[in-house]
C-alpha cells in the first residue's frame, strides 16, 4: 500500500498543475476524453496487475483485443437478420468468450505446458494478432448497431474501468484466491509446501485477464463501430504493464495494489492528453511516458532503501 | 567495491611464522541503531583452526562480512597479513561453468597469445584436486556435482588463489557423516601446512573436535576467547549466556492406535502411533526427503498402499493431504517455508484460508486473533502480527512456518530438518514444540540428518539406506552406533 501512495501524490500534483495550467484540460468533455481513453487499456491494466502479482506477465492482451475485436464483429454480422439487441448480446458474449478462451490458452501453455510467460504470451500476441488480420484480410470491420453506441458511449468505459477496479482490488485483499495468488507470486515453492494449487491459481489471472481483454474490445467496437485488425490494441499491453508498475506493484510479483494501478492508468492518460494540449508534438510523448516509468521505478527503488 | 562472496580479499604476500594473519581490534559495527559488533578482538595465527560460535544474530555474519571487507566498519582496525578465502554455506559458484572454470574465475591462466590457457588451468586443478584427495573430474560442470563436491570446489578454489586463512561458514551443513569426516581430515591437513581457518558451526561437537581456539559471540560481544577445551554443553551456555535447561524433552511416550500406516513402499513397510515421534534417518540423499514428501502428497506413491485413520488414500496433491490431515514442514526454509515479504498474519491465514474464509471472504478478525494466539504459544519474537517475517531471526522464521502448518491442526505433522542452520536456544524451543505436540495425540515424523537429535526425541528410528527402509532401530536408549550401521549397512552387503 505504501508504494502505490507515491502514484496517487504523482497524480494529484499533475491534476492540480493541469487544471491550473489549461482551461482546456477544466473542460467536462476533455475529462471525460481522457478518462475514456485511459479505460481501454486500463481494464487491461486491472488484469495485469493480478498477472504480475502472481509472478506472470501477458504481453498478449493488445493483440487479443483486435482478435475479440475482429471476431465478435463478425458473430454480430452472421447474425444480422435478428434484432439489433439480440445482435449486441451476440457481440458481448462472443467477445467475452474470445477473451476467456484466449487467457485460458495463455494460461494453459503457461501452467501445464510449462512454458516461461513471457515466451508463452509472446507467442500468442503473434498468434492473436494474425488471427485477426486473416479473418478481416488486414482491414476494418466495422457494423451499424445503434445499441452497441449507445451503451458503449458517455462515461461507459470510465465507470466499467471504476467497477473493474473495485471489483479486482476486493478479490486480492478479501478472498481466498487473491491471497492465493499474491502467495504463489511471493514464492512459489512455498506456496506448493503450504498446500495452493499453483498452477491453478496462476491459471486463473490469465482466465480474468483475458475476460477483461474481451471487456475492452466491446467497449472499445462499441466506441468506434469498428475494430482495425492491425490497429485495435496496439501496444495495449505495454500501456497496461506501464500503469502496473507506475502503481507501484512490483514485477517480481508477490504484491499489488490495483488501486495503484488505476492512479497509474490515469497518469499516462493525463500526460498524453495535456502535452497535446501545450501542443507538444504527439512524436515526442513516448519520451515523457517512458520518464515517467523510469522515475516512478527510481522512485520506489529510493524510497524502499531509504 | 565489488560484490565478492566466494571472493578472496588480497592482504600482503607471504608472512612467515607465527606473526597473526589477522589481528582485529575494537571492531564495531551498526545497522541503523543496531549495534551489531560492539568492541571485537581477535587474533589468528598460522596453523590454527578457530571455532566462532553464537546464536543466530550474534553477529558472526557481519564479523566476516567486515573481514572480507564486503562492509565497511565503524570503528576498530582490521588488519590483514593474508588472502582470506570464505567459503559460505550457500556456496556461490557459477553453476553452469566447468570445474575448472569456477576455480580460475578472475584468475584465468592465459597462454602467450592472450586466449585462455586450459590446459595448464585443467593440470592445475587436477593436482589440487589430487592434494585434497578429492576425485573431481576437472571438466565437469558445477550444477552437476553433489553438494559435498561443490563444497570441495569452493575449498580448491581458495586454495588455488593461494588463501592462508579460509573462513569456513557452517561447512557441514548439508553434509553427511562420511563427507564431513573427509572435511575434517583435509582442514587438519591444511592446519599442518600452515594455513588458518576460522570455522563457523552450530554443530557444536565438531567445533570441540576440530578446533584450537574458540570465540563465542554474543550480542556484538566477544564472551569468551582462548584455547581452553570446552564441552558443547559449556559452550551452548556460554552462547546463550543463561543456563540452558536440557535440550530434550523428556520423550513422547506413543499411545494406542495408529494414525498412519505405509505397506510395501520404499521397500518396507511402517506405522505411525498416536502422540509417537518417529524418526527417519540415514545418509545424506538416502531417499528421507522423499518419503517424507510422497506421506505429505508432493510425489505419488510409486507402489504399496498408504493407510490414515484406518482409510486407504492415495494423495495425488499436497491438497489431499492436508485434507487428510497431514501436515509437511519443509526443510529449505527460506525457499520453502516463508515468504520473506509477507507478514506473520498472512502465513497464519494461507497456512490455512478455507478455516478463515467466511461465504467466500477472507476474514481479517479472525487471522489476526489466530496470529495473536499463534505468536503466544510458539513464542515468536516480533512487534506483532504485522511484522514482516523476512525481519525476524532465523529460529524465529522457522517458528511461523510450523504455525502456518500447525494452524490446519493435522493429525500428522512430517518435519524435513525442523532444526537446519537454527541456533541453540531457538532448537530447544523447537524440540520441546514437538515434544508437546506429540504429547497431543499429534503422530510425528521427524526426517533429520542430525542423530543426536533423534536419538534425544525418538523411541523409534527408521534408517533408509539407496531409496529403501533399511530397518527400524528400536533399543532404549537408541545408539548411534546401531543408527550408522544400518546407515552404511556395512554388515550385509
Amino acid at each position: 500500500m505504501k508504494k502505490s501512495r507515491a502514484a496517487f501524490i504523482v497524480l494529484g500534483v499533475l491534476l492540480l498543475i493541469c487544471l491550473v495550467t489549461s482551461s482546456t484540460f477544466r473542460n467536462p468533455t476533455n475529462l471525460m476524453n481522457i478518462t475514456r481513453q485511459a479505460s481501454y487499456s486500463g481494464i487491461i491494466a486491472l488484469g495485469m496487475t493480478l498477472v504480475i502479482a502472481g509472478g506472470g506477465i501477458d504481453l498478449s492482451s493488445g493483440s487479443l483485443v483486435a482478435f475479440c475485436g475482429t471476431f465478435s464483429l463478425e458473430a454480430m454480422r452472421l447474425c444480422s437478420g435478428l434484432s439489433e439487441g439480440t445482435q449486441l448480446v451476440v457481440m458481448l458474449v462472443t467477445s467475452l468468450l474470445c477473451g476467456l478462451a484466449g487467457g485460458a490458452i495463455n494460461g494453459a501453455l503457461i501452467n501445464w505446458g510449462r512454458i516461461p510467460p513471457f515466451i508463452a504470451t509472446l507467442g500468442t500476441f503473434s498468434i492473436f494478432r494474425s488471427l485477426a488480420v486473416y479473418q478481416a484480410d488486414a482491414g476494418l470491420i466495422m457494423v451499424d448497431n445503434m445499441w452497441l453506441e449507445k451503451i458503449c458511449g458517455g462515461w461507459t468505459p470510465v465507470v466499467v474501468l471504476l467497477v473493474v477496479a473495485g471489483a479486482l482490488a476486493h478479490l486480492l485483499r478479501n478472498t481466498p484466491l487473491g491471497w492465493r495468488i499474491c502467495a504463489v507470486g511471493a514464492g512459489e515453492r512455498t506456496a506448493s509446501y503450504a498446500a495452493i494449487n499453483v498452477r491453478l491459481v496462476r491459471f486463473a489471472t490469465y482466465a480474468i485477464i483475458g475476460t477483461l481483454c474481451g471487456v475492452s474490445a466491446f467497449l472499445l467496437a462499441g466506441r468506434l463501430s469498428s475494430i482495425s485488425s492491425t490497429g485495435s490494441g496496439t501496444n495495449y499491453e505495454l500501456d497496461a504493464i506501464a500503469a502496473v508498475i507506475i502503481g507501484g506493484t512490483p514485477m517480481t510479483g508477490g504484491r499489488a495494489s490495483v488501486w495503484g494501478t488505476l492512479a497509474g492508468v490515469f497518469i499516462l492518460g493525463i500526460i498524453s492528453n495535456i502535452l497535446d494540449l501545450w501542443s507538444i508534438s504527439a512524436n515526442l510523448q513516448g519520451t515523457v511516458k517512458g520518464l515517467v516509468i523510469i522515475m516512478a521505478v527510481l522512485f520506489q527503488f529510493q524510497k524502499r532503501r531509504g | 567495491m565489488k560484490p565478492r562472496s566466494t571472493g578472496t580479499a588480497n592482504g600482503c604476500e607471504w608472512t612467515s611464522g607465527t606473526s597473526p594473519l589477522l589481528t582485529i581490534r575494537g571492531l564495531c559495527k551498526s545497522y541503523g541503531t543496531n549495534r551489531v559488533l560492539d568492541g571485537v578482538s581477535l587474533t589468528v595465527r598460522p596453523g590454527r583452526i578457530v571455532g566462532l560460535i553464537g546464536e543466530n544474530g550474534a553477529g558472526k555474519s557481519t564479523l566476516v562480512k567486515c573481514i572480507l571487507g564486503l562492509v565497511p566498519h565503524d570503528g576498530g582496525t582490521i588488519d590483514r597479513r593474508a588472502t582470506v578465502a570464505a567459503i559460505h554455506q550457500e556456496l556461490s559458484l557459477a553453476g553452469g561453468l566447468s570445474v575448472t572454470a569456477n576455480l580460475f574465475l578472475g584468475r584465468e591462466r592465459r597462454t602467450r597469445l592472450g586466449t585462455l590457457d586450459h590446459r595448464t588451468m585443467q593440470r592445475e586443478a587436477a593436482a589440487i584436486f589430487a592434494r585434497l584427495g578429492v576425485e573431481i573430474d576437472p571438466r565437469a560442470e558445477v550444477e552437476s556435482l553433489s553438494v559435498a563436491q561443490m563444497q570441495w570446489v569452493a575449498i580448491a578454489r581458495a586454495l588455488s588463489a593461494e588463501a592462508r586463512l579460509l573462513i569456513l561458514d557452517e561447512p557441514t551443513a548439508l553434509l553427511n557423516r562420511d563427507e564431513s569426516t573427509k572435511l575434517f581430515t583435509v582442514l587438519r591437513a591444511l592446519r599442518g601446512r600452515g594455513h588458518a581457518m576460522l570455522f563457523i558451526s552450530h554443530k557444536l561437537d565438531e567445533v570441540a573436535a576440530l578446533c584450537d581456539e574458540l570465540i563465542v559471540l554474543r550480542d556484538g560481544v566477544v564472551v569468551s576467547s582462548g584455547t581452553e577445551r570446552l564441552e558443547p554443553e559449556e559452550m551452548a551456555r556460554r552462547m546463550v549466556g543463561r543456563e540452558l535447561e536440557a535440550l530434550y524433552p523428556p520423550r513422547a511416550v506413543p499411545q494406542a492406535g495408529t494414525v498412519l500406516r505405509l505397506e510395501g513402499a520404499f521397500g518396507g513397510s511402517f506405522e505411525l502411533h498416536v502422540g509417537e515421534i518417529l524418526g527417519v534417518a540415514g545418509l545424506a540423499g538416502q531417499g528421507q526427503a522423499d518419503l517424507g514428501e510422497t506421506l505429505a502428497g508432493f510425489r505419488p506413491l510409486r507402489s504399496g498402499g498408504l493407510t490414515v485413520q484406518g482409510r486407504p488414500v492415495r494423495f495425488r496433491s499436497p491438497r489431499m493431504a492436508r485434507a487428510a490431515g497431514i501436515g509437511y514442514l519443509a526443510a529449505d526454509r527460506l525457499r520453502d517455508g516463508i515468504w520473506r515479504d509477507f507478514t506473520v498474519a498472512e502465513h497464519v491465514g494461507l497456512g490455512d484460508l478455507p478455516r478463515y474464509t467466511r461465504r467466500g471472504h477472507v476474514q481479517h478478525a479472525a487471522i489476526r486473533s489466530a496470529t495473536e494466539r499463534f505468536i503466544d504459544t510458539f513464542q515468536i519474537r516480533c512487534r506483532g502480527p504485522a511484522a514482516l517475517v523476512g525481519e525476524l531471526s532465523g529460529g524465529n522464521q522457522q517458528k511461523v512456518s510450523m504455525a502456518k502448518v500447525l494452524g490446519a491442526e493435522p493429525q500428522v505433522v512430517v518435519f524435513n530438518e525442523p532444526t537446519q542452520g537454527v541456533d541453540v536456544g531457538a532448537r530447544q524451543e523447537i524440540y520441546s514444540f514437538i515434544a508437546r505436540l506429540a504429547a497431543r495425540g499429534v503422530a510425528v515424523l521427524l526426517v533429520s540428518s542430525d542423530m543426536q537429535e533423534l536419538i534425544g526425541l525418538c523411541r523409534r528410528v527408521l534408517v533408509m539406506r539407496a531409496g529403501r527402509i533399511a530397518g527400524c532401530v528400536e533399543e532404549d536408549p537408541i545408539t548411534e552406533e546401531s543408527l550408522i550401521y544400518l546407515a552404511t549397512g556395512v554388515h550385509g552387503t
